[in-house]
Protein backbone atom coordinates (compact mmCIF):
# COMPACT_ATOMS: atom_id res chain seq x y z
CA UNK A 1 0.00 0.00 0.00
CA UNK A 2 1.71 3.21 -0.76
CA UNK A 3 0.59 6.85 -1.51
CA UNK A 4 0.49 6.49 -5.07
CA UNK A 5 -3.18 4.48 -5.01
CA UNK A 6 -4.96 7.13 -4.23
CA UNK A 7 -5.75 10.44 -5.71
CA UNK A 8 -6.04 13.97 -3.74
CA UNK A 9 -6.75 17.05 -6.30
CA UNK A 10 -3.99 19.29 -6.46
CA UNK A 11 -6.29 22.21 -5.04
CA UNK A 12 -6.82 19.91 -1.77
CA UNK A 13 -3.48 19.35 -1.37
CA UNK A 14 -2.87 23.15 -1.69
CA UNK A 15 -4.86 24.15 0.99
CA UNK A 16 -2.87 21.74 3.74
CA UNK A 17 0.08 22.80 2.51
CA UNK A 18 -1.27 26.37 4.00
CA UNK A 19 -2.37 24.80 7.28
CA UNK A 20 -1.38 21.83 7.96
CA UNK A 21 1.54 20.30 10.21
CA UNK A 22 5.04 20.22 9.24
CA UNK A 23 4.46 16.11 8.62
CA UNK A 24 1.40 16.98 6.98
CA UNK A 25 3.10 19.42 4.84
CA UNK A 26 6.14 16.90 3.96
CA UNK A 27 3.41 14.41 2.84
CA UNK A 28 1.58 16.72 0.70
CA UNK A 29 4.41 18.11 -1.12
CA UNK A 30 5.52 14.74 -1.94
CA UNK A 31 2.25 13.97 -3.57
CA UNK A 32 2.17 17.49 -5.06
CA UNK A 33 5.93 16.76 -6.95
CA UNK A 34 4.47 13.26 -7.66
CA UNK A 35 1.07 15.17 -9.31
CA UNK A 36 3.42 17.90 -10.80
CA UNK A 37 5.82 15.17 -12.19
CA UNK A 38 2.92 12.78 -13.66
CA UNK A 39 -0.43 12.95 -16.17
CA UNK A 40 -1.02 9.82 -16.83
CA UNK A 41 -1.02 8.62 -20.08
CA UNK A 42 -2.16 5.29 -20.77
CA UNK A 43 0.10 5.14 -23.45
CA UNK A 44 -0.59 3.17 -26.78
CA UNK A 45 -3.04 0.22 -26.82
CA UNK A 46 -1.29 -2.97 -26.24
CA UNK A 47 -1.93 -5.11 -29.14
CA UNK A 48 -1.84 -8.41 -27.30
CA UNK A 49 -3.51 -10.35 -30.37
CA UNK A 50 -1.50 -8.57 -33.02
CA UNK A 51 2.20 -11.08 -32.97
CA UNK A 52 -0.42 -13.72 -32.49
CA UNK A 53 -2.34 -12.48 -36.31
CA UNK A 54 1.88 -12.21 -37.08
CA UNK A 55 2.51 -11.88 -40.69
CA UNK A 56 -1.51 -12.27 -41.79
CA UNK A 57 -1.81 -8.23 -42.03
CA UNK A 58 -4.54 -7.54 -44.31
CA UNK A 59 -4.35 -3.63 -45.06
CA UNK A 60 -8.18 -2.10 -46.37
CA UNK A 61 -9.67 -5.25 -44.13
CA UNK A 62 -10.49 -5.67 -41.40
CA UNK A 63 -9.23 -8.23 -38.63
CA UNK A 64 -12.85 -8.90 -36.64
CA UNK A 65 -13.58 -11.09 -33.44
CA UNK A 66 -16.71 -10.95 -31.46
CA UNK A 67 -17.26 -12.58 -28.05
CA UNK A 68 -20.24 -13.09 -25.87
CA UNK A 69 -19.56 -12.81 -21.99
CA UNK A 70 -22.64 -14.14 -21.85
CA UNK A 71 -24.07 -11.77 -18.89
CA UNK A 72 -20.90 -12.44 -17.12
CA UNK A 73 -18.15 -9.79 -16.65
CA UNK A 74 -15.17 -11.60 -17.76
CA UNK A 75 -13.30 -10.59 -20.84
CA UNK A 76 -13.02 -11.22 -23.83
CA UNK A 77 -15.75 -14.05 -23.43
CA UNK A 78 -16.54 -16.80 -25.70
CA UNK A 79 -15.61 -16.63 -29.39
CA UNK A 80 -18.70 -16.02 -31.47
CA UNK A 81 -17.99 -14.47 -34.68
CA UNK A 82 -14.32 -14.33 -36.44
CA UNK A 83 -13.60 -12.07 -39.74
CA UNK A 84 -15.71 -13.50 -43.05
CA UNK A 85 -18.09 -15.88 -40.91
CA UNK A 86 -21.83 -15.19 -41.45
CA UNK A 87 -24.03 -13.69 -39.11
CA UNK A 88 -25.11 -15.39 -36.06
CA UNK A 89 -28.14 -14.07 -35.27
CA UNK A 90 -27.45 -12.66 -32.41
CA UNK A 91 -28.51 -8.96 -32.98
CA UNK A 92 -25.50 -7.64 -30.59
CA UNK A 93 -22.87 -9.85 -32.41
CA UNK A 94 -23.96 -9.12 -35.48
CA UNK A 95 -24.43 -5.34 -34.79
CA UNK A 96 -20.53 -4.91 -33.25
CA UNK A 97 -19.53 -6.80 -36.46
CA UNK A 98 -21.06 -4.63 -38.90
CA UNK A 99 -20.30 -1.06 -36.41
CA UNK A 100 -16.49 -2.13 -36.11
CA UNK A 101 -16.63 -2.68 -40.01
CA UNK A 102 -18.23 0.46 -40.84
CA UNK A 103 -15.57 2.23 -38.15
CA UNK A 104 -12.52 0.33 -40.04
CA UNK A 105 -14.21 1.31 -43.40
CA UNK A 106 -13.79 5.41 -42.77
CA UNK A 107 -10.39 5.09 -41.18
CA UNK A 108 -9.89 3.29 -44.10
CA UNK A 109 -11.00 4.85 -47.28
CA UNK A 110 -10.58 8.59 -45.60
CA UNK A 111 -7.75 8.60 -43.81
CA UNK A 112 -5.98 5.41 -45.79
CA UNK A 113 -5.64 4.34 -41.47
CA UNK A 114 -5.01 0.45 -40.88
CA UNK A 115 -7.17 0.31 -37.68
CA UNK A 116 -6.78 1.23 -34.29
CA UNK A 117 -3.05 1.73 -34.33
CA UNK A 118 -2.13 1.85 -38.03
CA UNK A 119 -0.71 -1.37 -37.97
CA UNK A 120 -4.18 -3.76 -38.61
CA UNK A 121 -4.86 -4.44 -34.89
CA UNK A 122 -7.08 -7.17 -34.66
CA UNK A 123 -10.97 -5.21 -33.64
CA UNK A 124 -12.04 -7.19 -30.66
CA UNK A 125 -15.15 -6.84 -29.03
CA UNK A 126 -17.09 -8.34 -26.23
CA UNK A 127 -21.60 -7.90 -26.34
CA UNK A 128 -23.41 -9.02 -23.59
CA UNK A 129 -21.54 -7.85 -20.86
CA UNK A 130 -23.15 -8.29 -17.38
CA UNK A 131 -26.52 -8.27 -16.40
CA UNK A 132 -28.19 -5.25 -17.65
CA UNK A 133 -25.20 -3.01 -17.86
CA UNK A 134 -25.69 -0.13 -19.06
CA UNK A 135 -22.62 0.83 -20.17
CA UNK A 136 -19.85 0.59 -23.61
CA UNK A 137 -16.28 1.04 -23.14
CA UNK A 138 -12.89 0.57 -24.36
CA UNK A 139 -10.33 -1.03 -21.68
CA UNK A 140 -6.87 -0.87 -23.26
CA UNK A 141 -7.00 -3.66 -25.47
CA UNK A 142 -10.69 -4.04 -26.71
CA UNK A 143 -14.38 -2.59 -26.73
CA UNK A 144 -17.22 -3.67 -24.34
CA UNK A 145 -20.86 -3.57 -25.41
CA UNK A 146 -23.67 -3.84 -22.55
CA UNK A 147 -27.45 -5.03 -22.93
CA UNK A 148 -28.76 -2.26 -20.86
CA UNK A 149 -31.30 -2.50 -18.06
CA UNK A 150 -34.32 -2.59 -20.94
CA UNK A 151 -35.87 0.03 -19.01
CA UNK A 152 -33.90 3.20 -20.13
CA UNK A 153 -31.20 1.64 -21.92
CA UNK A 154 -31.59 -0.50 -24.63
CA UNK A 155 -27.94 -2.34 -26.34
CA UNK A 156 -25.47 -0.42 -26.86
CA UNK A 157 -24.35 -2.22 -29.90
CA UNK A 158 -27.42 -0.58 -31.38
CA UNK A 159 -25.90 2.70 -32.36
CA UNK A 160 -23.21 2.62 -34.84
CA UNK A 161 -22.10 5.82 -33.34
CA UNK A 162 -21.39 4.78 -30.13
CA UNK A 163 -19.57 1.72 -31.54
CA UNK A 164 -17.33 3.82 -33.49
CA UNK A 165 -16.88 5.93 -30.37
CA UNK A 166 -15.05 2.99 -28.43
CA UNK A 167 -12.99 2.18 -31.49
CA UNK A 168 -11.87 5.91 -31.11
CA UNK A 169 -10.77 5.52 -27.77
CA UNK A 170 -8.26 2.89 -28.95
CA UNK A 171 -6.97 5.54 -31.56
CA UNK A 172 -6.25 8.20 -29.38
CA UNK A 173 -4.28 5.99 -27.24
CA UNK A 174 -2.55 4.90 -29.89
CA UNK A 175 -2.04 8.96 -31.04
CA UNK A 176 -1.96 12.03 -29.12
CA UNK A 177 -2.80 9.43 -25.86
CA UNK A 178 -4.95 12.61 -24.45
CA UNK A 179 -4.97 12.25 -21.04
CA UNK A 180 -8.39 11.32 -19.52
CA UNK A 181 -8.88 14.62 -17.21
CA UNK A 182 -10.26 17.92 -17.34
CA UNK A 183 -10.07 19.67 -20.89
CA UNK A 184 -7.80 16.89 -22.77
CA UNK A 185 -10.06 14.36 -21.16
CA UNK A 186 -13.15 16.32 -22.40
CA UNK A 187 -11.13 16.52 -25.69
CA UNK A 188 -10.71 12.95 -25.85
CA UNK A 189 -14.65 12.46 -25.05
CA UNK A 190 -15.03 14.97 -28.01
CA UNK A 191 -12.49 13.38 -30.63
CA UNK A 192 -14.30 10.42 -30.17
CA UNK A 193 -17.88 11.66 -30.14
CA UNK A 194 -16.66 13.79 -33.88
CA UNK A 195 -15.35 10.04 -35.11
CA UNK A 196 -18.66 8.26 -33.64
CA UNK A 197 -21.31 10.47 -35.69
CA UNK A 198 -18.65 10.78 -38.87
CA UNK A 199 -18.94 7.00 -39.28
CA UNK A 200 -22.37 7.08 -39.27
CA UNK A 201 -22.77 9.98 -42.24
CA UNK A 202 -19.89 7.92 -43.76
CA UNK A 203 -22.02 5.24 -43.46
CA UNK A 204 -24.81 6.22 -44.55
CA UNK A 205 -23.76 8.78 -47.04
CA UNK A 206 -25.30 11.63 -45.45
CA UNK A 207 -23.97 15.45 -46.08
CA UNK A 208 -23.44 17.45 -42.77
CA UNK A 209 -26.75 19.22 -43.52
CA UNK A 210 -28.50 16.00 -43.23
CA UNK A 211 -27.37 14.31 -40.63
CA UNK A 212 -28.40 14.79 -37.34
CA UNK A 213 -25.59 15.41 -34.91
CA UNK A 214 -26.80 12.67 -32.47
CA UNK A 215 -24.74 10.45 -30.17
CA UNK A 216 -26.03 7.26 -28.97
CA UNK A 217 -29.86 8.00 -30.67
CA UNK A 218 -31.00 4.28 -30.31
CA UNK A 219 -29.78 3.41 -26.78
CA UNK A 220 -32.74 5.33 -25.23
CA UNK A 221 -36.05 3.25 -24.43
CA UNK A 222 -39.40 4.82 -25.46
CA UNK A 223 -39.78 5.47 -21.79
CA UNK A 224 -37.45 8.26 -22.24
CA UNK A 225 -37.46 11.59 -22.44
CA UNK A 226 -35.06 12.46 -25.00
CA UNK A 227 -33.62 12.26 -28.09
CA UNK A 228 -29.92 10.43 -27.40
CA UNK A 229 -27.28 10.78 -25.48
CA UNK A 230 -25.29 14.23 -26.02
CA UNK A 231 -26.35 16.48 -29.19
CA UNK A 232 -23.24 17.81 -31.18
CA UNK A 233 -25.20 20.43 -32.56
CA UNK A 234 -27.08 21.45 -29.60
CA UNK A 235 -25.48 20.15 -26.14
CA UNK A 236 -27.61 19.96 -23.25
CA UNK A 237 -30.35 19.50 -24.70
CA UNK A 238 -30.65 15.44 -25.80
CA UNK A 239 -32.87 14.27 -22.47
CA UNK A 240 -34.82 15.86 -20.05
CA UNK A 241 -36.40 12.88 -18.27
CA UNK A 242 -37.41 12.23 -14.65
CA UNK A 243 -35.04 9.40 -14.00
CA UNK A 244 -32.05 10.24 -16.25
CA UNK A 245 -32.05 13.59 -15.49
CA UNK A 246 -31.05 16.31 -18.07
CA UNK A 247 -28.37 16.57 -20.66
CA UNK A 248 -25.79 18.96 -18.75
CA UNK A 249 -23.71 19.55 -21.31
CA UNK A 250 -22.64 23.53 -22.39
CA UNK A 251 -22.23 24.66 -25.39
CA UNK A 252 -20.11 27.61 -25.37
CA UNK A 253 -17.41 28.20 -22.85
CA UNK A 254 -18.92 30.98 -20.60
CA UNK A 255 -21.16 27.54 -19.35
CA UNK A 256 -18.09 25.20 -18.56
CA UNK A 257 -18.27 23.18 -16.12
CA UNK A 258 -15.63 22.68 -13.21
CA UNK A 259 -16.31 19.70 -11.62
CA UNK A 260 -14.79 16.91 -9.77
CA UNK A 261 -17.10 14.27 -10.65
CA UNK A 262 -16.40 12.41 -14.36
CA UNK A 263 -12.84 12.91 -14.19
CA UNK A 264 -13.57 16.97 -14.23
CA UNK A 265 -16.61 16.42 -16.51
CA UNK A 266 -15.12 14.59 -19.52
CA UNK A 267 -18.77 13.98 -20.51
CA UNK A 268 -19.65 17.17 -19.51
CA UNK A 269 -17.88 19.60 -21.28
CA UNK A 270 -17.22 17.87 -24.49
CA UNK A 271 -20.01 19.50 -25.46
CA UNK A 272 -17.95 22.70 -26.34
CA UNK A 273 -15.66 21.31 -28.96
CA UNK A 274 -18.22 19.25 -30.22
CA UNK A 275 -20.61 21.90 -31.22
CA UNK A 276 -17.34 23.14 -32.92
CA UNK A 277 -16.74 20.92 -34.64
CA UNK A 278 -20.57 20.66 -36.06
CA UNK A 279 -20.43 24.71 -36.53
CA UNK A 280 -17.28 24.23 -38.64
CA UNK A 281 -18.74 21.06 -40.56
CA UNK A 282 -22.17 22.59 -41.58
CA UNK A 283 -20.45 25.86 -42.01
CA UNK A 284 -18.08 24.11 -44.64
CA UNK A 285 -20.95 21.79 -45.97
CA UNK A 286 -20.98 18.55 -47.98
CA UNK A 287 -19.72 15.83 -46.44
CA UNK A 288 -18.14 16.20 -43.03
CA UNK A 289 -15.65 13.38 -42.88
CA UNK A 290 -13.79 15.24 -46.28
CA UNK A 291 -13.10 18.74 -44.68
CA UNK A 292 -13.69 18.92 -41.22
CA UNK A 293 -13.20 15.40 -40.66
CA UNK A 294 -9.56 15.37 -42.44
CA UNK A 295 -8.35 18.76 -40.71
CA UNK A 296 -9.75 16.57 -36.75
CA UNK A 297 -8.15 13.47 -38.30
CA UNK A 298 -4.96 15.28 -38.79
CA UNK A 299 -4.67 17.20 -35.88
CA UNK A 300 -5.05 14.39 -33.13
CA UNK A 301 -2.07 12.26 -35.33
CA UNK A 302 0.09 15.61 -34.56
CA UNK A 303 3.09 14.79 -32.30
CA UNK A 304 2.59 18.47 -31.42
CA UNK A 305 -0.25 17.97 -29.59
CA UNK A 306 0.44 17.25 -26.17
CA UNK A 307 -1.21 15.05 -24.02
CA UNK A 308 -2.83 17.53 -21.65
CA UNK A 309 -4.00 20.23 -24.66
CA UNK A 310 -6.47 22.69 -23.64
CA UNK A 311 -8.98 23.33 -25.99
CA UNK A 312 -7.29 26.43 -26.95
CA UNK A 313 -4.60 24.67 -27.94
CA UNK A 314 -6.43 22.07 -29.64
CA UNK A 315 -7.83 24.47 -31.45
CA UNK A 316 -4.35 26.79 -32.43
CA UNK A 317 -3.78 23.22 -33.96
CA UNK A 318 -6.60 22.95 -36.15
CA UNK A 319 -5.88 26.15 -37.76
CA UNK A 320 -2.98 25.39 -38.55
CA UNK A 321 -3.75 21.91 -40.01
CA UNK A 322 -6.44 24.10 -42.28
CA UNK A 323 -3.90 26.44 -43.62
CA UNK A 324 -1.45 23.64 -44.47
CA UNK A 325 -3.96 21.65 -46.23
CA UNK A 326 -6.82 24.72 -47.84
CA UNK A 327 -3.71 27.73 -47.56
CA UNK A 328 -4.44 30.63 -45.48
CA UNK A 329 -6.69 32.89 -46.35
CA UNK A 330 -9.22 30.52 -46.75
CA UNK A 331 -12.85 29.87 -46.86
CA UNK A 332 -11.74 26.66 -44.44
CA UNK A 333 -9.67 28.67 -42.00
CA UNK A 334 -12.25 31.15 -42.36
CA UNK A 335 -15.31 28.65 -41.20
CA UNK A 336 -12.92 27.38 -38.17
CA UNK A 337 -12.07 30.96 -36.64
CA UNK A 338 -16.06 31.29 -36.77
CA UNK A 339 -16.78 27.80 -34.98
CA UNK A 340 -13.94 28.26 -32.27
CA UNK A 341 -15.56 32.06 -31.76
CA UNK A 342 -18.99 30.63 -31.80
CA UNK A 343 -18.30 28.54 -28.68
CA UNK A 344 -16.29 31.03 -26.97
CA UNK A 345 -12.50 29.18 -27.68
CA UNK A 346 -10.10 31.75 -28.79
CA UNK A 347 -7.61 29.48 -30.34
CA UNK A 348 -3.58 29.64 -29.33
CA UNK B 1 -1.92 4.68 3.00
CA UNK B 2 -4.31 4.08 5.34
CA UNK B 3 -7.81 4.96 6.39
CA UNK B 4 -7.88 7.60 8.77
CA UNK B 5 -9.48 7.48 12.18
CA UNK B 6 -13.07 9.04 11.53
CA UNK B 7 -14.88 10.88 14.22
CA UNK B 8 -18.36 11.15 14.42
CA UNK B 9 -18.12 14.35 12.12
CA UNK B 10 -17.67 12.44 9.91
CA UNK B 11 -18.95 12.39 6.31
CA UNK B 12 -18.73 10.11 3.16
CA UNK B 13 -20.37 10.85 -0.39
CA UNK B 14 -19.96 8.02 -2.28
CA UNK B 15 -21.00 7.69 -6.21
CA UNK B 16 -20.57 5.75 -9.26
CA UNK B 17 -19.21 7.70 -12.03
CA UNK B 18 -17.91 7.73 -15.75
CA UNK B 19 -18.94 5.84 -18.49
CA UNK B 20 -20.16 6.58 -21.88
CA UNK B 21 -23.56 7.31 -20.54
CA UNK B 22 -22.45 9.40 -18.08
CA UNK B 23 -25.77 10.98 -17.47
CA UNK B 24 -26.62 12.36 -14.24
CA UNK B 25 -29.69 9.94 -13.22
CA UNK B 26 -26.94 7.23 -13.16
CA UNK B 27 -24.09 8.59 -10.44
CA UNK B 28 -27.04 8.24 -8.17
CA UNK B 29 -24.61 10.00 -4.88
CA UNK B 30 -25.34 7.89 -1.59
CA UNK B 31 -24.17 10.63 1.54
CA UNK B 32 -23.41 9.20 5.18
CA UNK B 33 -23.35 11.06 8.41
CA UNK B 34 -21.24 8.92 10.81
CA UNK B 35 -23.65 10.87 13.29
CA UNK B 36 -26.40 8.82 12.25
CA UNK B 37 -24.42 5.45 12.41
CA UNK B 38 -23.58 3.16 15.14
CA UNK B 39 -20.62 2.00 16.27
CA UNK B 40 -20.99 -1.36 14.38
CA UNK B 41 -22.37 0.68 11.14
CA UNK B 42 -18.95 3.29 11.21
CA UNK B 43 -16.56 -0.35 11.98
CA UNK B 44 -18.60 -1.98 9.13
CA UNK B 45 -17.87 1.39 6.64
CA UNK B 46 -14.54 1.63 7.70
CA UNK B 47 -13.99 -2.66 6.57
CA UNK B 48 -15.61 -1.39 3.74
CA UNK B 49 -12.94 1.71 3.05
CA UNK B 50 -10.13 -0.99 3.90
CA UNK B 51 -11.03 -3.46 0.75
CA UNK B 52 -10.95 -0.39 -1.47
CA UNK B 53 -7.57 0.46 -0.90
CA UNK B 54 -5.85 -1.87 -2.58
CA UNK B 55 -7.36 -1.09 -5.62
CA UNK B 56 -7.91 2.51 -5.78
CA UNK B 57 -6.33 4.23 -8.16
CA UNK B 58 -5.52 7.91 -8.70
CA UNK B 59 -6.29 7.48 -13.16
CA UNK B 60 -9.47 6.28 -13.65
CA UNK B 61 -12.09 6.09 -16.35
CA UNK B 62 -10.05 6.39 -19.25
CA UNK B 63 -12.54 5.03 -22.59
CA UNK B 64 -15.39 5.36 -20.60
CA UNK B 65 -14.71 3.08 -17.82
CA UNK B 66 -16.89 3.38 -15.03
CA UNK B 67 -15.20 4.13 -11.43
CA UNK B 68 -16.88 4.62 -7.84
CA UNK B 69 -15.67 7.65 -6.16
CA UNK B 70 -15.54 8.11 -2.24
CA UNK B 71 -15.35 11.37 -0.94
CA UNK B 72 -14.66 11.43 2.48
CA UNK B 73 -14.74 14.45 4.98
CA UNK B 74 -13.27 14.12 8.12
CA UNK B 75 -11.74 16.47 10.99
CA UNK B 76 -7.52 15.97 11.67
CA UNK B 77 -5.36 18.12 14.25
CA UNK B 78 -8.54 20.20 14.73
CA UNK B 79 -8.57 21.18 10.87
CA UNK B 80 -11.08 19.95 7.84
CA UNK B 81 -9.36 17.25 6.05
CA UNK B 82 -10.18 15.17 2.97
CA UNK B 83 -9.41 12.08 1.54
CA UNK B 84 -10.72 10.92 -2.37
CA UNK B 85 -10.40 7.29 -2.76
CA UNK B 86 -11.30 6.30 -6.97
CA UNK B 87 -12.04 2.56 -7.54
CA UNK B 88 -12.46 1.21 -10.91
CA UNK B 89 -15.63 -0.95 -11.53
CA UNK B 90 -14.42 -4.53 -12.23
CA UNK B 91 -11.96 -3.97 -9.41
CA UNK B 92 -14.54 -2.45 -6.49
CA UNK B 93 -14.98 -5.25 -3.80
CA UNK B 94 -18.41 -6.27 -3.56
CA UNK B 95 -19.05 -4.93 -0.08
CA UNK B 96 -18.75 -1.78 -1.57
CA UNK B 97 -21.30 -1.59 -4.30
CA UNK B 98 -23.89 -3.31 -1.89
CA UNK B 99 -22.81 0.29 0.33
CA UNK B 100 -23.47 1.96 -3.20
CA UNK B 101 -26.68 0.61 -4.13
CA UNK B 102 -28.24 -0.57 -1.12
CA UNK B 103 -26.98 1.46 1.87
CA UNK B 104 -25.99 -2.09 2.83
CA UNK B 105 -23.53 -2.57 5.43
CA UNK B 106 -22.54 -6.13 7.18
CA UNK B 107 -22.66 -5.23 10.81
CA UNK B 108 -20.86 -7.69 11.88
CA UNK B 109 -17.74 -7.12 9.37
CA UNK B 110 -14.25 -8.62 10.16
ZN1 LIG C 1 -16.00 7.98 -24.44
Amino acid sequence: MHTRSTFIPPYILDRIVDRGSAYQRGCARITLDHLHSLLPNPGPPHPTAIAELGEQRTPGHPQRRIHDAEQRMQLPGRQRRREGQPATGDPAVDEAYDALGATYDLFWQVFQRDSIDDLGMPLIGTVHYGQGYENAFWNGEQMVFGDGDGELFQRFTRSLDVVAHELVHGLIESEAGLVYFNQSGALNESVSDVFGVLTKQHSLGQTAAEADWLVGAELLTDKVQGVALRSMAHPGTAYDDPLLGRDPQPAHMRDFIETREDNGGVHLNSGIPNRAFYLAATALGGYAWEQAGRIWYDTICDPRLANDADFATFAGLTLTHAARMFGAPSQQVEALNQAWAGVGVEPR
Amino acid sequence: MTIPELGPETSLRLSRQGGFAAVPGLARPRQIEFARCDAAQRRGICAVLERCLPVASKSVGAGDQRFYQVELHYRREDADAEMILQIPEERAPRELVQLWQDGAIASDAP
